[in-house]
């Protein structure tokens, strides 16, 4: 499956976990959601951090660029060093919007890091959204 | 040594490489060497781009070129989807390869492509990710280091730019120029600064005190040059500061006024010259005047050299020392004269013509004492306008001296004349006293001596106011002559009969020697006798009794010369150049005679073209004239004198 923009989606199998993960965060309470997403994004790029380092700023910072084409909502987002700088951002927008907004993000992004490393952390990072969210629902 | 301790190890030298090759091309490709051998690659390359476009670096050991080439496609692939230039798919055969961004401040210029032999690992990724992190960073390093270095010499070369426009700006000022920082070091001087004041600009430099809190406009200030000569110059000063009012810097002005000042003390000079000059009417006084003026304002020493018949003489000199003489060279003096150009000899001796009416009467030489003292090229000019009035002053001083014997000379033929005429009146009258009151039996013997005694009277108060006359016609112009064919024996032997009493009388020898072929001249024969009468008598006057004088004639060209030579004394050397002047009397005012003999005689020649000249010397003087001989063509018989 390609997204808009030509990105490429990762095979089904590898799309159900982060279509998982989305509705985990979907089926939390309303204000338990911005957590989740965050908690989620955090996760991802730590874990990518572990292995890439400052690679991983470069490859979101892209892919985050061809997001923000797909979904003007993300045009205030952004990330450094320490990870995706998400509350600033999510307090402004609608958090369903959000959520679909970010769920393309990390797919792009994961894509993307699995086309370039030849999905050496491809399981990895999946292991990390599989167990996401740990919030509990209220 | 487990994996990890090796990896370390060899991470450790890349970190080494990478702070000390200078070469980006050479960096990369050791450092892809290191990554290949540290991961047992089949092949590790680099994408970068730059501002010369993509450049690829490649290691590998056993890939063949297909496979290098389709590992480069792949990499150009992923690095293009990084760049967002291009959307790929992924395709099984790429995940074989791991790529990694090279980027830095956010910023992917490039990216590492490595290819496992066997399929590579996280801690590969990790490791390979490490690299390219560490050789981005020193990449992008070199890069902004690069930059800026581009950027400080861009800089400099601007400054440079900016100082040489400057430099060239004050070059082309017509005055020195010197800017100077706060401390009063200095920062800039242009040419002609340097020019006036080559070097030290430090406190020594009269300049460093005119420049402070505030500004001077034109000050004279005196300095010396390298070579010890005084100078001023005029310099203004304008201190520069920032707006807090604090002094940054300096310009100084400056003009070497020394030639203007010199310039405008040789012309007051030459002015007061003038006017002291012009109350001056007695010759030598003025000669002493001209030597004495220059010093000290020209010069140390100066000597008038007047030129005579006998070659140049000192006329005065002062200040002159024996020292100096001998900076004047004879050599010197007459190549000035020759030349009538002003010679400087080294700088400190100058020999200037003394040009009036067009004619050298001497040399004006200026002499410099002092070692510090010496002649300008620009002096010359000046000078030279000094000497030419000083010959206009001594000039006129000749004139007025000569107006003054002249005038003399009149006053004396005037009782001269008044002497004879009342003696040859009152010889006159007592013969008619004796004839009137002598009884009508006297005797006839006694009556005819009276007689003759009033006609030889009056026989010489004739030729006295004939020569009178003579003289006043020819200075008039109104001389005329009536030129025929005449023989040139009969004119001379009338002239020898009719002097021939008055040689007897002192017992001169009278000789007489004309060739048989002389031929006739066109001339009026009354004049020509008149002027061989003038010149027989003037011998005669100054022959001494038992002397000889000749009379010749011979033909020259279309002429025939005629020469009247004496044994005389000769005429000296200040009386050579008025020979031929009215009212000269040879020698002494003793001399008998009006002083027109001669003159009479150059009129009377010169109405009949022809052209009169004496050589002389202590054994005598022989006079020449020639007249045209009559083959010569005469348009008019009837001629007059120059100036009628």
């Amino acid at each position: 499956m390609e997204l808009a923009g030509g990105i490429e989606r990762r095979s089904s199998s590898e799309q159900t976990a982060i279509e998982s993960w989305v509705e985990r965060i979907r089926a939390l309470a309303m204000e338990s959601r911005a957590d989740a997403l965050h908690e989620g994004l955090d996760a991802l790029w730590q874990r990518a951090w572990r292995t890439m380092g400052e690679s991983t700023l470069l490859i979101f910072d892209r892919v985050l660029s061809e997001s923000k084409k797909r979904n003007p909502i993300l045009e205030s987002l952004y990330a450094e060093e320490d990870g995706v700088h998400l509350d600033t951002w999510i307090h402004g927008v609608d958090i369903d919007i959000a959520i679909d907004a970010i769920g393309d993000l990390v797919t792009t992004f994961l894509s993307t890091l699995g086309d370039l490393t030849g999905d050496i952390l491809t399981p990895a990072l999946d292991r990390e959204l599989s167990r996401l969210p740990s919030i509990s629902e209220r | 040594m487990s994996t990890k301790r090796r990896k370390l190890d060899q991470l450790w030298e890349i970190s080494r490489i990478l702070m000390r090759v200078d070469d980006d091309g050479t960096l990369v490709r050791r450092v892809l060497d290191l990554l290949r051998e540290a991961l047992h690659l089949h092949s590790a390359i680099a994408i970068m781009q730059s501002e010369h476009g993509l450049s690829t670096i490649v290691s590998h050991s056993d890939r063949t070129s297909e496979q290098l080439e389709a590992a480069q496609l792949n990499l150009r692939s992923k690095f293009e989807r990084l760049l967002g230039s291009r959307h790929n798919a992924r395709t099984p055969s790429a995940q074989r390869f791991v790529v990694v961004p090279l980027g830095e401040r956010r910023r992917i210029f490039g990216a590492l492509q490595v290819e496992g032999i066997q399929r590579l690992d996280e801690l590969d990724l990790a490791f390979t990710s490490t690299v390219a992190n560490q050789l981005a960073l020193a990449l992008d390093r070199r890069a902004v280091s690069r930059i800026r270095q581009r950027a400080v010499e861009q800089r400099r070369i601007e400054a440079e730019q900016q100082s040489s426009w400057l430099q060239m700006l004050l070059d082309g000022l017509p005055v020195g120029v010197l800017i100077l920082d706060d401390r009063n070091q200095l920062v800039m001087a242009n040419h002609q600064a340097r020019a006036i004041w080559p070097s030290p600009y430090d406190e020594t430099c009269p300049l460093f005190k005119c420049v402070g809190p505030e500004a001077i406009a034109e000050r004279e200030v005196p300095f010396s040059r390298q070579d010890n000569t005084k100078g001023t110059l005029l310099v203004s000063s304008t201190p520069i500061r920032d707006p807090g009012g604090r002094m940054m810097s300096g310009i100084v002005t400056f003009l070497d006024i020394t030639q203007r000042k010199r310039s405008e003390r040789l012309h007051r000079f030459l002015s007061e010259a003038a006017q002291t000059l012009a109350e001056i009417t007695e010759h030598e006084q003025t000669a002493a005047t001209i030597t004495r003026l220059p010093i000290p304002e020209i010069c140390d020493a100066c000597v008038l050299h007047r030129l005579t018949s006998a070659g140049l003489e000192i006329e005065h000199a002062a200040g002159l020392s024996d020292g100096l003489a001998t900076r004047i060279a004879r050599r010197d003096l007459e190549e000035t004269v020759h030349s009538r150009v002003t010679q400087l000899r080294g700088d400190r001796t100058l020999i200037t013509p003394l040009i009036a009416h067009d004619e050298v009467i001497g040399t004006l030489s200026f002499l410099c004492a002092g070692p510090d003292r010496r002649f300008e090229p620009y002096d010359t000019a000046l000078i030279e306008e000094f000497a030419h009035r000083a010959a206009t002053f001594i000039e006129n001083a000749r004139l007025h001296r000569d107006t003054q014997s002249a005038v003399r000379s009149r006053d004396e033929l005037l009782a001269v004349v008044s002497h004879d005429l009342r003696n040859l009146v009152s010889s006159v009258l007592l013969s008619v006293t004796a004839l009137t009151a002598a009884p009508d039996h006297d005797d006839r013997r006694r009556s005819r001596r009276h007689l003759e005694r009033i006609h030889r009277s009056a026989e010489r108060m004739h030729r006295l106011t004939t020569d009178l006359l003579d003289a006043a016609s020819i200075e008039a112009g109104r001389f005329t002559i009536r030129a025929r064919p005449a023989s040139a024996h009969a004119i001379v032997n009338d002239a020898v009969e009719a002097l021939t009493p008055d040689a007897m009388h002192k017992s001169i020898e009278l000789r007489v020697e004309l060739p048989i072929d002389l031929p006739p001249v066109v001339a009026d024969a009354t004049r020509i006798v008149q002027a061989l009468c003038n010149l027989l008598g003037n011998g005669i006057k100054f022959t001494p009794p038992g002397g000889r004088i000749s009379i010749a004639a011979a033909r020259d060209s279309d002429f025939v010369r005629f020469s009247v030579s004496d044994n005389g004394p000769g005429i000296s050397d200040e009386d050579r150049p008025r020979v031929f002047d009215r009212f000269w009397r040879g020698g002494h005012t003793r001399t008998p005679g009006t002083g027109l003999g001669l003159s009479i005689v150059s009129g009377i020649v010169d109405a009949h073209h022809g052209k009169v000249w004496f050589e002389t010397s202590h054994t005598g003087t022989t006079f020449h004239f020639t007249l045209p001989a009559e083959t010569a063509t005469v348009e008019d018989t009837v001629a007059a004198a120059p100036g009628d």
